[in-house]
């Protein structure tokens, strides 16, 4: 039985279905997981006994904070002292130091084999703690880690690349983009694409072209998304005279920004905004939806375009980092620029001139490779791989 | 005549400042408000600035002072509370309303104009049980996009808009908009924001050199509304274009990540710069300096910046929204384009970069005279204290 920790900001929320399945994985394979956390106020979900969550201390609770200082120290007196050793090697300065040792506290103390940050950023100042528990480390990149995080933080990962056993890439892009910040080609990196429930995501009926048309889209209402440029592609169908009805499942910040442009479209009677819903709700609206637009400016990979294809639904995408791996352009769905509204219309266009039955190909193309590709079972599989080449490379080191 | 402002932050925005001051010239004014800063923004002794308290703890032991005053006063205290006790879930919520609410409660005055709309839903029991007449402006977001967004608000200022004394609307667009929500039109009176004199008398007949780059310059606060992102859509199609340009956006707050982003990913880091907040007094040398003004916005009442660019003799391409088509009459004193259009705002663009000197400065003198005949702060203080009199002589008739 292993024991892997890892390491997130919260505990998973409602879109992250990705940590969720990979928890469900590393359990069935007999391993326990500890959930190491920032913060644990989302705690909505029922664990199994396998998954121990550990969260930090609170940041400006000093009585907390001193008292579990003083236990690690007295339970885990060499892991502390390599930690601080370590740190020290690193050219940090003492007060950087302490701050890291309080955010490092609740991993310190537990007894894991690996520690792997689930997104790049949780590594950032906790290099230092694998090698201090004599464990090994790996780091996830997911997405907005590496693709958004660095631009504003330059240099960022230096020392957690230096000091990383493993990679674990979702996509090509992303590993390329690392490369790009300085990650060495030494490095080892293995790509594990996102998986969903195959067995749940199946298309339940034919699917065929509506009229109006059924449009959907599924994510959280941020700027990343990108649903703006997504309602200005509905606006020039309306003009362009479709019929059309879209269907929006996800909440966030930007609703009012998204509730606006609907109104100032003229979209009102056209554009249905969901909110968040729940996977039963996202599965009846995938079986509703025609085509399904994922209009992203900032992706990783995208689960919900997975779970759209799977269902059968005609995908529209744009290339926005890993989506144009998730979806193959004239393959499996239409891959169109970012930032395009036009080339979403365009697109959409594309689609309902297309001989039925390249339609129909291009969906059961996606149907197939998603239920080959990206699958759970495949996913459980890579990660137990995963683990264990890490593990055999370091020995044989 | 003894005039409250309720504003929420101090120092106000600049074009709340700008009234203050007009009006402290022959008037006392009332400030109330939270300060933001420790210093006294008001040198003149007219002014009195009311600070609702920073803490928690202030402004409880304000608010209980003030219970005592307002029996004292005869201000009808236990109506208050038990109205209050319907929407406060505490006795902590009460205080903190009543520390918001006594002080503007308890005060003599003439008047007391609230500058933002949503205040009346938020503090209810200011109209209920007012001492004086209340007039009340109609602004941008306040009335052009929340009510929109959240029936709950719209339905609210159904039910209190009726019971207020006067409305100040900064454009007729607003006017219209404000009585959607039962603002009776007699009742509206549209005042148009105004640059102070001071800038007006600023602008010099100065010939820009024409540089073979294109200074283009944008000003505001981080918000969606505010259209930095469209704007930069219409950047990356000038940069394809090959028409010479650098854009500078001067934007204060903290929502900047997508759009140094969206920089990044359009390859313009050569060209365009961010630059977060700056004193106005700089703005104004920036807004000089620079070719055009754009004014991107989704939404806008009146752009204040539009007023001070025109004022200083800055050419403005502004979206037509709001009341900016009140401000700016296209090809003549300025230049407008169809919102959320792209290609709208390139063609704009493009059209002013092949205008010749002659022609630039015709349009800037248009929109210099525009401004000091419609914008001019003397003028708009007049008018403001006109309205003023007029609720107040309404009353006493």
């Amino acid at each position: 039985m292993k024991k892997i920790g890892m390491i997130l900001p919260a505990l998973p929320g409602y879109s992250e279905t990705f940590i969720q399945n990979k928890i469900a994985g590393l359990i069935s394979n007999g391993n326990k997981v500890y959930l190491c956390v920032n913060q644990s106020k989302t705690h909505r979900f029922k664990f199994p006994a396998q998954v121990k969550v550990c969260s930090m201390v609170k940041v400006g609770n000093y009585i907390q904070i001193c008292l579990s200082m003083a236990a690690l120290i007295l339970l885990k007196p060499k892991r502390c002292i390599k930690f601080i050793m370590l740190e020290r090697k690193s050219d940090r300065q003492y007060l950087r130091i302490i701050k890291n040792f309080i955010i490092s506290m609740h991993i310190l103390k537990q007894p894991l084999d690996y520690v792997h940050f689930e997104f790049a950023t949780m590594g950032i100042n906790r290099e230092n703690i694998a090698q201090a528990m004599g464990a090994l480390s790996l780091v996830s990149f997911r997405g907005f880690d590496i693709g958004l995080f660095p631009q504003e933080h330059p240099n960022c990962y230096n020392l957690l690349f230096e000091k990383v056993d493993q990679i674990h890439t979702i996509s090509d892009d992303l590993y390329q983009k690392a490369l790009n910040l300085g990650l060495s080609k030494e490095t080892a990196v293995t790509k594990i694409p996102p998986a969903i429930d195959t067995h749940f995501f199946q298309p339940s009926s034919e699917k065929q072209i509506h009229i109006p048309l059924r449009i959907m889209s599924v994510g959280r209402l941020e700027w990343k998304k990108g649903f703006g440029y997504l309602l200005d592609a509905l606006h020039l169908l309306k003009e362009k005279g479709i019929e059309f009805t879209c269907r929006i499942i996800g909440d966030g910040s930007y609703y009012e920004a998204i509730q606006f442009s609907i109104y100032q479209l003229g979209l009102k009677k056209e554009v249905q905004l969901l909110g968040q819903q729940p996977p039963n709700e996202v599965k009846t609206s995938l079986d509703w939806a025609d085509v399904y637009v994922q209009p992203s400016i900032q992706e990783g990979f995208c689960n919900a375009v997975l779970e759209a294809q799977a269902m059968g639904c005609f995908c529209i995408v744009t290339d926005a980092e890993g989506l144009s791996e998730n979806v193959k352009n004239n393959e499996t769905g239409l891959v169109v620029k970012r930032r395009s509204s036009k080339g979403i219309f365009n697109a959409i266009l594309e689609m309902l001139d297309m001989h039925p039955e390249i339609r129909e190909n291009i969906r059961q193309n996606a149907i197939s490779r998603v239920q080959n590709n990206f699958n759970l079972s495949k996913q459980k599989n890579e990660f137990y791989q995963l683990y264990e080449r890490v593990e055999l490379r370091k020995r044989s080191e | 005549m003894k005039i409250g402002i309720f504003c929420g932050d101090i120092p106000p925005p600049v074009f709340v400042d700008n009234l203050i001051r007009q009006l402290s010239n022959n008037h006392s004014v009332v400030l109330f408000g939270k300060m933001r800063t420790k210093k006294n923004p008001y040198s003149n002794s007219a002014v009195t600035i009311k600070n609702i308290g920073r803490t928690r703890l202030s402004r409880f032991i304000k608010a209980v002072g003030l219970i005592f005053k307002s029996l004292i006063m005869g201000i009808p205290i236990f109506q208050i509370i038990n109205k209050l006790k319907c929407r406060c879930v505490n006795i902590g919520t009460i205080l903190n309303q009543l520390s918001i609410l006594l002080p503007m409660l308890t005060r003599r005055l003439d008047i007391l104009h609230i500058q933002w709309a949503k205040s009346v839903v938020l503090y209810p029991e200011l109209i209920h049980f007012k001492q004086y007449q209340i007039v009340v402006s109609l602004r941008g977001t306040h009335i052009n996009i929340s009510p929109l967004v959240n029936p709950t608000l719209a339905a609210d200022y159904k039910k209190i808009f009726p019971l207020i004394d006067g409305f100040h609307a900064v454009s007729e667009s607003l006017a219209k908009a404000g009585e959607k929500y039962g603002a009776a039109r007699e009742k509206i009176h549209r005042i148009y924001p105004a640059v102070q004199d001071r800038i007006i008398y600023h602008y010099s007949k100065v010939v820009k050199s024409k540089s073979n780059t294109t200074r283009i310059i944008s000003v505001g606060r981080h918000h969606w509304v505010k259209g930095y992102t469209f704007a930069l859509d219409a950047m990356q199609k000038l940069q394809e274009m090959d028409i010479p340009f650098n854009y500078t956006i001067i934007a204060s707050g903290v929502d900047r990540e997508h759009l140094h982003f969206q920089i990044k990913d359009l390859g313009l880091t050569e060209k365009v710069s961010l630059i977060n907040g700056m004193p106005h007094e700089k703005v104004l040398e920036e807004i000089k300096a620079a070719d055009i003004l754009l004014q991107p916005s989704f939404s806008e009442g009146i752009a204040n910046t539009v007023l001070e660019a025109m004022a200083v003799g800055t050419l403005v391409i502004s979206a037509d929204t709001g009341g900016m088509g009140e401000v700016i009459t296209s090809g003549k004193n300025g230049f407008l384009f169809k919102v959320r259009d792209v290609s709208s705002l390139v063609d704009c663009i493009t059209k002013v970069v092949k205008l010749n000197p002659e022609q630039i400065q015709n349009i800037i003198q248009t929109g210099h005279e525009s401004i000091t005949s419609q914008h001019k702060l003397s003028n708009q203080g007049k008018a403001m204290e006109e309205f003023y009199s007029k609720i107040i002589h309404g009353l006493k008739k």
